[in-house]
């Protein structure tokens, strides 16, 4: 009689023992709001940096990618695939990232601002990386990470032109930045009662006063990697906040 | 009873156990199907010569056919990839001059524009670890995008070259046979023209076949030889005839370019005046020489480092003290490196233009 229990747990354990990767998926979606201070991004619209400096943005694009949710479990980290988005203020639906995350509690997210070294050596690639987006330098190979483009009355360019294209993947010129932002209040819970959607604030405020003062009189524009970038790399990395979650 | 028992629980296990093996294998073939390129074309065999070094461009990502090959040399040869339609990379990268510009110090480009350097010959690509002459581009597939957007070159958008090439219905059964469909995006574009560019390999000079025994040098050859391997082989060594390092030969400054070079990439002051090492395979067929296309004779590239090396903070240190040759070293090492033009490359015709446009090219060699 023993033994047959003992095949009855190893039938058990095959028909209902799945492994970790097998488990239930759930779709979480993440929405990027554009602001600046408290109002929300726009064409046209003037608005005023901290350092008291006005101006209007005509382009807002960057690139998102190594997405990973971690598990108040076990503090382990999910990958959630090797997929690239490029989310652009002008495209309604690239602010919206969709994934599949498996069931259960998660205290935070991050994520990659840029893209990682390995896709800057490799090659013509497609999708989101595809070089017709605009954001790949063709004279000195590598992606732009965060594409800032508008107009200020300080900008002592033509036109009064105000343009970042930052980025740089080599060495100390590394531009991308990990970015990992805390649930405030509970942990999600991503189940299949409700749908989870992640609610992420960006401040483009913070892009020219967050870490670093760069007033955009001093530098209207700055479109190669280097130290200048690495000022901006610092400052766009606190435009992430997380304001609510799970509605 | 027990044992009965045992026997039948063990089949219902064994049973289980198969189905759920045989369905995860179905599962993993379902997404294998998904993932894997479909498997097009007639498969070529990258060119490796017996002497060179491993490539490192080797088609892992980018599988290699006659379809693929024959897309990307009608692309290389396509003007719709510029502006006005006037400039294929072809126009600038000429089969007879070794794939550089003939007799053009500059290229021309779009709207009676000038390139900013010397149209760069083109072989053995997959051996560079760089591209252009400040090794700005890190991968051979992206390098197109550099020249079809130059506004001095051909001037064009890449949207709009995806855009022309997809309107083109000479494209449809070429895109279809080299890719199973006849759906056309950069990344197909840009993996052609990678299939003909890697493609051009150039190693059956006179040289080569001196090394292989099937030929012996003349006298003033073998002295060229000799001496080129004592003062020049250190940044053009063979068998590629070039280190693919950068450095400043002492070219004084042209004031109306304003060339800082390796610099311009880097962004770092030791890199001022800095250009790659070019091969000097082919190179009595890449007249006009160095990165801006200065010197019209290779005799006037070799006296340069005996008496034209200005100084710099950056000059290479190889060059600081000069290279001393005397006028009969310069004959000899110019006759040697007549030794390197392959011209059953310059002549192949399967690099040719697909039209057959001839286009007269002069007898060197």
């Amino acid at each position: 009689m023993l033994r047959i229990s003992i095949h009855t747990i190893i039938i058990f354990c095959c028909l209902y023992g799945h492994p970790s990767g097998a488990q239930t998926k759930r779709n979480v979606e993440i929405r990027m709001n554009h602001f600046v201070g408290s109002g929300k991004l726009a064409p046209g619209i003037i608005y005023k940096n901290s350092l008291g400096e006005t101006y209007t943005i005509g382009r807002f694009k960057y690139y998102v990618s190594g997405i990973r949710l971690i598990s108040a479990a076990d503090n382990q980290e999910f990958e959630t695939g090797n997929q690239y988005f490029l989310v652009n203020d002008d495209d309604e639906q690239s602010k919206t990232i969709s994934l599949e995350v498996p069931e259960g509690n998660y205290t935070a997210i991050s994520f990659l601002l840029g893209v990682d070294s390995l896709h800057n050596v490799s090659g013509a690639q497609t999708g989101a990386l595809d070089p017709v987006n605009g954001m790949f330098w063709t004279w000195n190979t590598g992606y732009v990470i965060v594409k800032l483009e508008g107009k200020s009355p300080v900008s002592t360019l033509p036109g009064n032109l105000v343009e970042y294209h930052l980025g740089g993947y080599k060495g100390p010129d590394k531009a991308n930045r990990r970015i990992t932002l805390r649930f405030p209040k509970d942990n999600i819970e991503v189940t299949k009662k409700k749908s989870t959607v992640v609610e992420v604030k960006v401040d483009i405020n913070s892009f020219f006063n967050g870490v670093n003062e760069l007033p955009i009189k001093k530098y209207p524009a700055c479109t190669t990697a280097g130290s200048l970038t690495r000022q901006y790399a610092e400052n766009y990395a606190t435009m992430f906040s997380i304001t609510e979650e799970n509605k | 009873m027990l044992i009965e028992l045992n026997i039948k629980w063990t089949t219902v296990f064994l049973l289980v156990a198969a189905i759920s093996v045989s369905q995860r294998f179905k599962s993993c073939n379902k997404n294998e199907k998904n993932k894997a390129p479909a498997l097009v074309g007639t498969p070529l065999v990258q060119q490796i010569p017996a002497t060179f070094p491993s490539p490192l461009y080797n088609f892992k990502d980018n599988r290699l056919t006659e379809e693929g090959f024959t897309l990307g040399r009608k692309l290389f040869y396509d003007g719709n990839l510029s502006k006005d339609g006037n400039f294929s990379c072809g126009s600038c990268h000429q089969q007879y001059a070794a794939f550089s510009t003939f007799d053009h110090p500059l290229s021309h480009g779009f709207n009676n524009q000038f390139s900013s350097r010397n149209a760069p010959a083109l072989f053995n690509e997959a051996w560079q670890k760089e591209f252009n002459h400040d090794g700005g581009i890190n991968n051979i597939e992206v390098q197109p995008l550099a020249p079809i957007t130059a506004h001095n070159e051909m001037a064009e958008t890449l949207e709009n070259v995806v855009s022309k090439i997809r309107k083109d219905t000479s494209y449809g059964r070429y895109f279809r046979a080299a890719f199973g469909d006849g759906s056309v995006n950069s990344q197909r574009i840009l993996k052609a023209l990678a299939q003909f560019t890697v493609s051009l390999v150039s190693a059956d000079s006179k040289y080569d076949k001196v090394k292989r025994g099937e030929a012996s040098f003349l006298p003033y050859e073998q002295h060229g030889y000799e001496l080129f391997q004592t003062n020049c082989a250190s940044c053009h060594p063979e068998p590629m005839f070039t280190d693919y390092s950068y450095r400043n030969t002492g070219l004084p400054k042209d004031s109306s370019l304003s060339d800082i070079g390796r610099m311009k990439i880097t962004n770092d002051a030791g890199d001022s005046l800095k250009f790659k090492v070019p091969s000097l395979r082919n190179v009595a067929v890449t007249s006009p020489y160095m990165h801006d296309g200065r010197f019209w004779f290779l005799s006037q590239c070799i006296r340069h480092y005996r008496d034209g090396i200005k100084d710099s903070p950056t000059l290479d240190s190889s060059l600081v003290r000069r290279i001393p040759l005397s006028e009969k070293d310069i004959v000899e090492i110019n006759s040697f490196l007549r030794t390197l033009t392959d011209s059953s490359f310059l002549k192949n015709q399967r690099f040719e233009d697909p039209e057959n446009k001839r286009i007269f090219s002069p007898d060197i060699h």
